[in-house]
């Protein structure tokens, strides 16, 4: 299935909370999870399959820094230092794109990453990942999507990241 | 009991005669022919056993993909792939010259194409979409070596200079001829209608730029775009046969 969206609720999905330095908007009649959200969770999913049967999700993560330092290069850094774990975890990983990326909005300076592996399925897909440290956090975004769909949702997921909007700004 | 091989060796000499023979199930008009391994893959105009299924998957494929990377000097890397009802085959040529066929599910399609074009992180462009119109002379000679090495990288230079505007670091690339040059090519009959085309990509160190015509197709004008590898990939996705394409496949050899 390409774009199954049928004749739903066109309204986007928001997801907004004080324990979040942002808040989310994700396509129309997605699912949230945020029962992790103490933890710094939140899982958000498409309710309808894509191609193979594959839901695109959003999951986010938000840590405290702690003595991290904010800046962009230091986030870069530490996420080329979490190429081998990934390399490791992920079958068939493959790294397309990992570099300097602006993220969300106000854009604060973080990296976007693109690459390609096979889930625990057996799906190929693709993660399209924005890191940024903002207000004392590291926020994460991954979108995840099967590969076919990579021509509507390559651009779909910088849309979804353009819209995360960071509370701490406010 | 014979086991079926999911892998073969074969010289390019015999891969070139076993892909452009006649072939009707096993039987088929190329000649005897042996893996690199000693592996019997043709007798008396039958395909053996152990290989029968693994060569059947390129003489009843639906869809070939081909992409070819070179530098300046020579063909670094000539990958075929065959996309049918039974998987793909993909036969990967070696520094050495042989070509070794591997078979594989259709889930393999993306990283094997991955491979195939060796497509890596490369830095982000500097701006969003920077495209600059280039000469067709220019491209061709700094992408086609058959007037030389050094023709192709005076060639690049020029090429260079001319993307000097839109990214100083790949510009940079092309004049000290660190550039290796992919096309794919792709042909295929899928759910959603035929697809036949190609896509060119320049890689450098530096970035990646992206070819594309536009205008009049007898007199096409040609753009380069800085892009980020993903973007290469996006484009290259379009070019494969989806799911639904093996699926339907599948079936028909059901």
């Amino acid at each position: 299935m390409d774009n199954p969206t049928g004749k739903q609720d066109m309204t986007e999905t928001h997801f907004a909370d004080p324990r979040a330095v942002y808040t989310l908007t994700a396509p129309p009649n997605w699912d949230v999870d945020a029962s992790g959200l103490d933890d710094g969770l939140l899982i958000a999913t498409s309710r309808e399959p894509w191609t193979a049967g594959f839901h695109p999700n959003i999951v986010i993560t938000q840590v405290d820094l702690g003595e991290h330092p904010e800046t962009p290069d230091a986030t870069l850094a530490d996420q080329r230092g979490a190429e081998p774990l990934l390399a490791r975890t992920l079958a068939d990983y493959r790294l397309l794109h990992l570099d300097r990326e602006r993220v969300g909005a106000p854009p604060v300076q973080g990296v976007m990453r693109s690459a390609s592996y096979t889930n625990d399925d057996g799906t190929p897909v693709m993660l399209h990942q924005w890191v940024a440290r903002t207000a004392g956090k590291e926020v994460a975004m991954t979108i995840t999507f099967a590969t076919p769909d990579m021509p509507h949702w390559a651009s779909g997921s910088w849309v979804i990241a353009e819209l995360l909007e960071w509370q701490t700004a406010r | 009991m014979t086991t079926a091989l999911t892998t073969i060796t074969l010289t390019d000499v015999d891969f070139r005669e076993l892909i452009s023979a006649q072939h009707d199930g096993d039987a088929t008009t190329c000649r005897d022919l042996t893996d690199t391994s000693g592996i019997p893959v043709v007798r008396a105009g039958t395909l053996t056993p152990e290989v029968s299924d693994l060569v059947q998957l390129i003489t009843r494929s639906r869809g070939t993909f081909m992409a070819q990377r070179c530098d300046s000097e020579a063909l670094l890397d000539d990958v075929w792939l065959w996309s049918g009802g039974n998987g793909i085959i993909s036969a990967v040529k070696r520094r050495g010259g042989d070509f070794v066929l591997t078979a594989a599910p259709a889930t393999d399609i993306y990283r094997t194409v991955i491979d195939a074009v060796a497509l890596q992180a490369r830095p982000r462009p500097l701006d969003d979409g920077p495209t600059v119109k280039v000469g067709q002379k220019d491209l061709t000679g700094a992408t086609d070596g058959e007037n030389g090495a050094e023709a192709a990288r005076a060639a690049q230079r020029i090429l260079g200079e001319t993307i000097r505007k839109i990214h100083p670091g790949i510009a940079d690339s092309l004049t000290a001829g660190e550039m290796e040059h992919v096309t794919v090519y792709s042909e295929f009959k899928g759910v959603r209608g035929p697809v036949k085309s190609s896509q060119l990509f320049l890689d450098t160190p530096a970035g990646i730029l992206m070819h594309a015509t536009s205008g009049m197709r007898f007199m096409p004008r040609h753009h380069l775009t800085a892009v980020p590898a993903w973007a290469v990939w996006e484009e290259i996705v379009k070019l494969l046969p989806r799911p639904e394409d093996f699926v339907r496949w599948s079936r028909e050899v059901a």
